[in-house]
C-alpha cells in the first residue's frame, strides 16, 4: 500500500507538475528535456490515469510550493480575463476529472499505442476517459464553472508538434516527440532536413474515428458549460443545456461570456444560438428557461452594438439558415419593449444608445425575415423573468432550482 | 590500307597528307614517300620516293613549300629512312611542332618515332611503275579514282571532280615538282566535304542549336571566335574596344584556351550572339585580327556566314566524337577540349602597355588631370613642391601589406590626384626616379603618362568599381589601390614655418576653454577699416563683466540660448552664435574672416592676407577657433580656443541636476504562452505499473436535481 501511495503521489507530481502547471508557466520538470528546442515549457503527458486516482488528486498537493503557486497565479489570472473572481479553488474534483479526462483522451492520440502489447490498454484507458467524464458532476458554483473552463480551454488549445526527419537515405516520422538524437546526428555529413508541423489536440481528436475520441472530447466538453458556450463551435449542434442554463442565471458569468464572444465576433456563434433558441423555443421549456436564454442572446445582440471598442463589425449579409432567429432576436426585442414586454428593461439606454440599437435592429429585421421576428417575438411573450435576479453567490443551490423550476 | 593494283612490277604510292599544328595558318605537308611491293607490307622497297612538304599560311597570303627527295631509298632500310625523313621534316619545319600524318603503319611508328603527332587526314593511291611513269602513273589514278568514296579515297576524288582548264595549270606546276609527288586538296574541296551553305527560308538544319534569325542568317544562341595565339585574341579585343564598346560583351564574354586531342592549344572567345548585327560586327573585327567565327549554342559550332554564303552555313554531317567543343569550319572540323578558362579581368591585368612616345613630343596637349604614384622618400618633396606652386592636387596614402615574411614593413606609395597640372609639372613628374604620372582614363583606372594599355579600357569600364582605384604601371605592374584611402588637400599636409605657442591659461579638460598664443614669423597687425560689418558671430566678454552676462542669459529667449556656445576661460568668455552675436550685446564683438578665425569687427588684419594664406598660417591650430586680438604695440596676437571647449551655454552655465532613480518593472504578463504537448516516452506495456488500473474508482455522484 505503501509503494502505492508512493506511485499515487508521483503520477501526481507527473500529471499536475508536468503536464498541467505548464499550461500556466510553471513546471516541475527542470531538465531540458521538458523544454521545446526553443526553450518554451512542454506539458508533458504521463502515464494513463484511472478514475480511482480522483480521490487522490482531488486532495493532493505539489511537492514543490513555488510552482503550485504559480499555477494558481495563472489560474486567477485566466479566471479574472472573463468575470472577476475572489478565490478560485484548486484541485477541485469537477476540474480535476475533467483534466484527467483530457489528458488520458490525448494519450490516446499518441499513434505509437497502436501496436502490439499497447492496442489492448487503449480500450482501457478509453474506460479510463468514459468513467472519468461521468465523475464531473455539474458545477455548484460560479468558482466550480470558472476553474473547469479556465483548464479545459487551455487543454482544448493544445498543440502537438510532429516532426519529420530526412537523411540522404531515410524517413523517420516523429509524433509529439522530439526526435532522437542519433537520428539527428552529424546534420551536413548526413544531409539531416527537419520539417516541424503542428496539429491542434481538438483536431487529432476528430481525425480518430477508431475510438471515436472526438465525441468522448464533446463529451468532455459538455462537462463544462462556461467551455460550451464560450466555444459552441466545438459541439456538434449546441442546444441549451440545464447547466448551460445555470450558468447563463448568474448576471456576472452571463456577462462575462457575452463579452467574450463579443470579443471573438459572433458571426461564427450565430448558427449555433440561433439552432439552440429554435431547439429551446420548440420544446415548450419553462418560461424561465426562455428568459435566460432571450437575455444572453440579447445581451450578446445589444452589446456588439454598444460596445464599439471590441472593433467587431456585424455581419451585413442576409441571415442563412439558423442564424436568421439569432438576428430576429434584437428586432423582436425592440418589439417587446415598445409593447412593454417583462423584457424591456434590457433597452433601458441612453438616446444615442437606444438609437443605434433601434437602426440596428432595423437592419437585423431585415437581414432576419418576418417569419423569423415572428417566431422570437413568440419566445419572448412566453418568457417570465426570474425573481429575484439569481447569483451563484447568494444562493448557490437555489440558483439552479430556479432556473430548473 | 592503301588498295593493291596493277601487276607485279605494280606499286602502290600512299598519298598521306600531313597537317601541322594550327596555329591559324593551315600546314599541310604533302608526303609521297611509299612505294610498297605488292607482296610485302613489311618490308618496303622504295624505288623513288619524294616528299613535299608545303606550308600554307592562307590567312596571310603566304606560302612556304619545302621539297625534298629521297632517291636511292629503295634499298635503305627503313631506320635509315627514317633518320633522313625525321631531318628533312625537322629542316622544314617552323618552330612550332608539326603534326605529320599517317595511314599506314610503318609510316605511322616512323612519325611516331620521331616524336611527332600523328593524325591521317587523307590518303590516296595510285599506281607507279617506276620512277620514269611516275607522271603516268599519277594520271592513271586520278582517272581510275574520279568519283570514288571513302574516307580514305576523298583525296584523289575530290581532286578528279575538278575541271580540265584547274587541272592544266596545275599540271604545269606538277611538272616542275619531282615526280610522285600530289598535292594536298584545294580550299573548296574541304568546303564541299565539310559544310553547305543556308538557303533562304530553310528553317531545318543539321547544327544543333542554330535557325535563322529575321533577316535570315543562320544564328546560334552564342557566337565563338577562335584565334590561334593569344596576341591575335588580344588584337581582337583592343580593336573591337577601339571600335564600339566592350562593356556589351563583358556580361557574356567567356574565354577559354582549348585544346585539341592532339594537345594542341588555342583560344576562344564566346559571347552571346543576340543578333546578326553583333555578330558582324565581331565577324568583321575577328577577320582583321586573325579569328575565325562560329556560331552555335552549346557544343556544336558552325562557321558564321561571310560573302561566300551570306545566310551562313550548315554542316553536313555531325562529328560523332566526344568532345567538350566541335567547330565546323569549311576546311576542317575539330573537336575541341576545354582546357582552362582565362578571365577577362586577368588578362587586362597581366598586359603590359606599351610606349607611346609621342605622348612627350613637343606640342602635343597633356591631360589637365592626373594622377601620380610616389615613394615614401620622394612623397613629402612632391607635397611641398605642390604647395609651393599652389597645384590643386590632393594627396593619400597607400599601403599594402607585406608579400613576403622577408619584407621588413608594408609597402606604401603616396597617390596624388593633382588638378589643372601644368605641363612642366607633368614633365618632371613623369622623369623623376620612383615618381609614375597616371593619365585617368575612367573614374577609378588610368594608364602611366606615355603608355598605352592594349586594350581599350575605357571602353570595359564596368570591369572597374569606383571604390578602387586602378593604376597600370608602363612596366606592367598593376596598382590596385582598395579600399580607396581618404585624400587629404595638400595645403593640410604640407609643413610651414608657423610657431605656435600653447597658452596654458585655458584647459578644456577643466571645462574652463583654453587659449593658445600665436606668434608668427611675419608678424601681422590690427588696423582700423570702414568696411562694414560682416559675419558677426563671435564675441569676446572679459571676465569682469561676467555679472552682466549671467544676468543676460536669464533674460535670453529659448532658441538663442539654445544656439549660444561657450568657451570660459580664466580672463574672458568667448561666445559664439552661427546665426548671429548681437543677441548677446556684451564684450567685443567678432567678425569671421576664415573658418574660425576672428578679428575684431570694425578692423582687420595688414597686411590683408587672404582668408586662405590666413588659414594655412594658422594651420597648427588644429580644430581650435582663433580669435585676433591687437597687442598694445598694435601687433595682432592671436589666441586659439579649442573646439572642445565650446560648448552649449544651457550645459555649461547651469548647474547639474540629480535626479532620484526611481525603481519600476514591466507589469508581467497575464496570459501565459501556452506549451506544445508532447507524449512521455513509449513503453512496452503501458498501464504496467500504473497504480488502480483495474479499479473502477468512486463511482460519480449525481448532482442535485439531475
Amino acid at each position: 500500500m505503501a509503494d502505492d501511495a508512493q506511485k499515487r503521489q508521483e503520477l501526481y507530481e507527473a500529471f499536475a507538475g508536468g503536464f498541467l502547471a505548464p499550461l500556466f508557466g510553471a513546471s516541475v520538470l527542470d531538465d531540458e528535456s521538458a523544454k521545446h528546442r526553443d526553450g518554451s515549457l512542454l506539458a508533458q503527458l504521463t502515464r494513463p490515469l484511472p478514475p480511482a486516482l480522483l480521490d487522490h488528486f482531488e486532495l493532493a498537493s505539489l511537492s514543490k510550493p513555488d510552482v503550485e503557486q504559480t499555477l494558481l497565479e495563472g489560474l486567477h489570472a485566466a479566471a479574472g480575463e472573463l468575470v472577476p473572481t475572489d478565490h478560485l479553488r484548486f484541485p477541485e474534483r469537477g476540474a480535476m476529472a475533467i483534466a484527467m479526462a483530457a489528458h488520458d483522451l490525448y494519450w490516446l492520440t499518441d499513434p505509437t499505442h497502436d501496436r502490439a502489447f499497447a492496442r489492448g490498454a487503449r480500450t482501457k484507458v478509453l474506460a479510463f476517459v468514459d468513467a472519468l467524464i461521468d465523475a464531473v458532476p455539474l458545477p455548484r458554483s460560479r468558482e466550480e464553472a470558472i476553474v473547469r473552463h479556465v483548464i479545459l480551454d487551455r487543454l482544448l488549445e493544445l498543440e502537438r508538434e510532429d516532426t519529420v526527419v530526412k537523411n540522404w537515405a531515410y524517413t523517420y516520422r516523429f509524433y509529439g516527440r522530439p526526435p532522437a538524437a542519433n537520428v539527428v546526428a552529424m546534420p551536413k555529413l548526413r544531409f539531416v532536413r527537419q520539417q516541424h508541423t503542428r496539429k491542434g489536440l481538438v483536431e487529432l481528436c476528430d481525425a480518430d474515428t477508431e475510438l471515436r475520441l472526438g465525441a468522448r472530447l464533446r463529451s468532455l466538453i459538455s462537462r463544462s458549460p462556461v467551455t460550451q458556450l464560450v466555444r459552441p463551435e466545438l459541439s456538434t449542434r449546441f442546444v441549451f443545456s440545464r447547466a448551460t442554463l445555470a450558468v447563463l442565471s448568474d448576471p456576472t458569468l452571463r456577462h462575462g461570456i457575452v463579452e467574450a464572444l463579443v470579443k471573438r465576433g459572433t458571426e461564427r456563434v450565430a448558427a449555433s444560438f440561433g439552432h439552440a433558441l429554435r431547439v429551446i423555443g420548440a420544446e415548450d421549456p419553462s418560461p424561465q428557461y426562455l428568459y435566460v436564454a432571450l437575455t444572453f442572446v440579447a445581451e450578446l445582440q445589444l452589446l456588439e452594438v454598444l460596445d464599439e471598442r471590441t472593433g467587431h463589425r456585424p455581419k451585413e449579409e442576409p441571415a442563412v439558415g439558423d442564424e436568421e432567429l439569432f438576428a430576429a432576436v434584437l428586432p423582436a426585442l425592440v418589439d417587446h419593449a415598445e409593447e412593454e414586454g417583462s423584457l424591456g428593461f434590457l433597452l433601458e439606454l441612453s438616446e444615442s444608445d437606444l438609437e443605434r440599437v433601434v437602426k440596428r435592429s432595423e437592419l437585423r429585421r431585415a437581414q432576419a425575415g418576418d417569419d423569423a421576428v415572428g417566431f422570437a417575438k413568440g419566445i419572448f411573450a412566453r418568457a417570465a423573468p426570474l425573481a429575484p435576479a439569481p447569483s451563484f453567490h447568494e444562493a448557490p443551490a437555489s440558483s439552479f432550482s430556479q432556473v430548473s423550476g | 590500307m592503301p588498295r593493291r593494283e596493277g601487276g607485279p612490277e605494280a606499286c602502290e604510292l600512299g598519298f598521306v597528307s600531313v597537317e601541322g599544328v594550327r596555329t591559324g595558318r593551315d600546314q599541310r605537308l604533302g608526303c609521297v614517300a611509299r612505294s610498297v611491293r605488292e607482296d610485302g607490307l613489311c618490308a618496303p622497297t622504295f624505288v623513288r620516293a619524294s616528299v613535299e612538304v608545303r606550308l600554307t599560311r592562307t590567312r596571310e597570303r603566304e606560302e612556304i613549300d619545302g621539297r625534298a627527295v629521297l632517291a636511292g631509298m629503295s634499298r635503305m632500310p627503313r631506320t635509315t629512312w627514317a633518320s633522313r625523313m625525321s631531318r628533312m621534316i625537322r629542316s622544314i619545319a617552323p618552330p612550332v611542332p608539326i603534326v605529320a600524318i599517317a595511314s599506314t603503319v610503318p609510316i605511322a611508328v616512323t612519325l611516331v618515332r620521331m616524336s611527332l603527332v600523328v593524325t591521317v587526314v587523307g590518303l590516296g593511291v595510285r599506281e607507279v611503275r617506276g620512277a620514269d611513269d611516275a607522271e603516268e602513273a599519277e594520271e592513271k589514278s586520278e582517272a581510275d579514282h574520279a568519283g570514288t568514296d571513302g574516307p580514305r579515297r576523298w583525296a584523289f576524288g575530290a581532286r578528279a571532280q575538278l575541271d580540265e582548264a584547274s587541272r592544266a595549270p596545275r599540271r604545269a606546276r606538277r611538272s616542275k615538282r619531282p615526280h610522285n609527288t600530289v598535292d594536298p586538296p584545294a580550299w573548296s574541296e574541304y568546303r564541299a566535304l565539310v559544310l553547305e551553305r543556308a538557303a533562304l527560308h530553310q528553317t531545318r538544319f543539321r547544327t544543333p542549336g542554330v535557325a535563322p534569325d529575321a533577316r535570315g542568317v543562320v544564328l546560334g544562341q552564342r557566337g565563338l571566335v577562335l584565334f590561334p595565339s593569344l596576341d591575335r585574341l588580344v588584337a581582337f579585343l583592343r580593336a573591337y574596344g577601339d571600335e564600339g564598346s566592350l562593356d556589351e560583351l563583358l556580361p557574356t564574354l567567356q574565354l577559354r584556351r582549348l585544346v585539341t586531342p592532339l594537345k594542341t592549344r588555342e583560344l576562344m572567345l564566346s559571347v552571346a550572339a543576340e543578333s546578326s548585327y553583333r555578330m558582324d560586327r565581331i565577324a568583321g573585327v575577328a577577320k582583321l585580327a586573325g579569328g575565325l567565327v562560329f556560331t552555335g549554342t552549346s557544343r556544336h559550332f558552325v562557321k558564321y556566314r561571310d560573302s561566300g554564303s551570306p545566310l551562313g552555313y550548315d554542316i553536313l554531317e555531325l562529328l560523332d566524337q566526344p568532345a567538350d567543343l566541335v567547330l565546323y569550319h569549311d576546311s576542317f572540323r575539330q573537336a575541341y577540349a576545354f582546357d582552362r578558362e582565362l578571365a577577362f579581368r586577368d588578362l587586362v591585368f597581366r598586359l603590359q602597355p606599351y610606349r607611346q612616345p609621342q605622348a612627350f613630343s613637343s606640342g602635343a596637349p597633356l591631360p589637365q588631370r592626373l594622377w601620380a604614384t610616389a615613394e615614401i622618400g620622394v612623397g613629402g618633396a612632391i607635397l611641398s613642391y605642390l604647395f609651393r606652386w599652389q597645384i590643386p592636387a590632393r594627396a593619400a596614402l597607400a599601403e599594402w601589406p607585406s608579400q613576403s615574411a622577408f619584407d621588413d614593413r608594408p609597402r606604401r606609395l603616396y597617390v596624388f590626384d593633382v588638378g589643372e597640372t601644368p605641363e612642366r609639372v607633368a614633365r618632371l613628374f613623369a622623369a623623376l626616379p620612383g615618381v609614375h604620372v597616371f593619365e585617368p582614363i575612367g573614374k577609378s583606372f588610368a594608364v602611366e603618362l606615355g603608355f598605352k594599355h592594349p586594350i581599350a579600357l575605357e571602353s570595359c569600364a564596368s570591369m572597374f568599381d569606383d571604390e578602387t582605384l586602378h593604376l597600370f604601371r608602363g612596366d606592367g605592374e598593376v596598382l590596385v589601390v582598395h579600399p580607396l584611402p581618404p585624400f587629404a588637400p595638400v595645403r593640410s599636409l604640407v609643413r610651414t614655418n608657423v610657431a605656435v605657442e600653447e597658452d596654458h591659461s585655458v584647459s578644456a579638460k577643466r571645462g574652463q576653454g583654453q587659449d593658445r598664443a600665436l606668434t608668427l614669423a611675419l608678424p601681422l597687425r590690427i588696423a582700423h577699416s570702414t568696411d562694414p560689418w560682416r559675419a558677426v558671430t563671435a564675441t569676446v566678454v572679459p571676465i569682469a563683466q561676467r555679472e552682466w552676462l549671467a544676468r543676460l542669459l536669464y533674460a535670453l529667449p529659448p532658441n538663442t540660448l539654445a544656439a549660444l556656445r561657450i568657451a570660459v576661460g580664466e580672463e574672458r568668455f568667448y561666445l559664439l552664435d552661427a546665426k548671429g552675436i548681437e543677441g548677446v550685446p556684451l564684450g567685443t564683438f567678432c567678425s569671421e574672416v576664415a573658418p574660425r578665425i576672428y578679428v575684431p569687427s570694425g578692423s582687420t588684419i595688414v597686411p590683408a592676407v587672404s582668408p586662405n594664406v590666413l588659414q594655412e598660417l594658422v594651420r597648427e591650430r588644429a580644430d581650435a577657433y582663433v580669435f585676433f586680438e591687437a597687442a598694445p604695440d598694435g601687433t595682432a596676437l592671436p589666441r586659439a580656443v579649442p573646439a572642445s571647449a565650446f560648448g552649449p551655454v544651457s550645459r555649461k552655465a547651469l548647474r547639474e541636476i540629480a535626479a532620484t532613480p526611481v525603481s519600476a518593472s514591466r507589469p508581467a504578463e497575464l496570459e501565459q504562452p501556452l506549451p506544445l504537448l508532447q507524449y512521455d516516452e513509449p513503453r512496452r506495456f503501458p498501464l504496467w505499473g500504473v497504480p488502480n488500473a483495474d479499479d473502477p474508482g468512486t463511482p460519480p455522484t449525481k448532482p442535485e436535481g439531475e
